[in-house]
């Protein structure tokens, strides 16, 4: 019987993470798995891999890090077929594994900056996240990626917590109730995050914009 | 309005997104202030880049490879030791079974002929590079010869 949460966690919306198997059709899937065919197991694979990578570069803002990520979740998914009860979707589990696999990334990072004094370059962010629109002209393609460049510098600023929830809200459009319920926190955690998330990258932008 | 009752920015925040209570909502509609806020906040929020993260089609196919690369190793890595195991194990069994020193040369006596009987002359048959030799066998043909006098 599916708890209010996993209730709750299970109910995707629109722009969240949806996927073209349904349910009996993912059981039967995981029996396939479970009883030693590998190439279920692929094929799972092949199904999540746009919105699992999709979801950690939005994360991390980096594609070859979010591909890094992907696979890790998958790993740890082929580790837990076994015990998968089913109360939940495959693409449930995942959404939440990659999003605490992406605030775990982005903790060891900054631990890294401080521990090294590696700084993030911050004037050279990922090339193909700034490719830009083709559709634009030149002048507006620069002006996206500079817009794009003090975005993610302002992210980068944000604790790693706060960069994921702010990423979920704004951009996946996932509730904070269910924001919550992937990273075990209380919706009024989540809702504190956000705001301070919100100010912070306010802050930031009308400083940018005054320079 | 009485400004004690104008929304928090954290309320305002919450509304634009969605998450705040209904009956709080409602404080905008009497509310200038609340909402020129609300429209600065709106029109910053909204004016976000939106990154394109979305991955090319290949991805899934690579990733699966990947993925099936990585829980093949891993296998592997789990039966090494035992395969080390087995390996030094065999080894040590075809050392011990195939040791085989080399015999110790035989001391060639020759025996009477007549006294020679098929079993006798077969136990008592040189090796047979002995019988090779055509210098000796010229020499026991000699011996015959004598004997036979």
């Amino acid at each position: 019987m599916p708890t209010a949460t996993t209730a709750i966690v299970d109910s995707l919306p629109e722009s969240g993470y949806s996927q073209t198997m349904t349910a009996a059709d993912e059981q039967l899937l995981l029996e396939r798995i479970r009883a030693g065919d590998d190439s279920g197991f692929e094929q799972l694979v092949r199904e999540h891999t746009g919105k699992v990578i999709g979801l950690a570069w939005r994360l991390v803002g980096s594609k070859e890090e979010a591909e890094d990520l992907a696979q890790e979740a998958f790993l740890r998914l082929h580790r837990s077929l076994p015990g998968f009860r089913g109360d939940s979707r495959i693409s449930t589990w995942l959404y939440r594994t990659t999003t605490r696999l992406a605030i775990d990334h982005l903790r060891r990072e900054r631990i890294k900056r401080r521990l090294f004094f590696f700084r993030q370059d911050n004037d050279a962010p990922d090339p193909v996240e700034l490719a830009g629109d083709s559709r634009l002209d030149p002048g507006r393609e620069f002006q996206s990626q500079e817009a794009m460049r003090l975005l993610r510098k302002s992210l980068d600023k944000l604790s790693p917590r706060q960069q994921v929830i702010f990423n979920l809200r704004h951009y996946e459009g996932l509730p904070l109730k269910e924001i919550a319920a992937h990273l075990d926190l209380e919706t009024g955690t989540v809702k504190t995050h956000l705001h301070r998330a919100v100010m912070q990258l306010r802050q930031d932008l009308a400083e940018y914009s005054e320079e | 309005m009485n400004s004690k009752d104008c929304m928090t920015e954290q309320e305002l925040t919450l509304h634009y997104y969605g998450e705040l209570d209904a009956s709080r909502s409602r404080h905008l509609a009497d509310c200038q202030r609340c909402t020129e806020h609300l429209e600065a906040l709106t029109t910053e929020l909204a004016g976000l880049p939106k990154p394109d993260c979305t991955p090319d089609a290949l991805a899934g196919v690579r990733m699966a490879a990947r993925v099936t690369e990585q829980l093949t190793n891993r296998r592997r890595r789990r039966w090494l030791p035992a395969l080390g195991a087995v390996a030094v194990a065999t080894l040590a069994l075809v050392i011990t079974f195939s040791y085989n020193p080399q015999p110790e040369p035989v001391q060639v006596t020759l025996s009477s002929p007549a006294a020679a009987t098929p079993m006798s002359l077969e136990e008592d048959m040189p090796d047979i590079d002995f019988l090779e030799d055509i210098e000796l066998l010229k020499e026991l043909d000699l011996l015959t010869q004598i004997e036979g006098v």
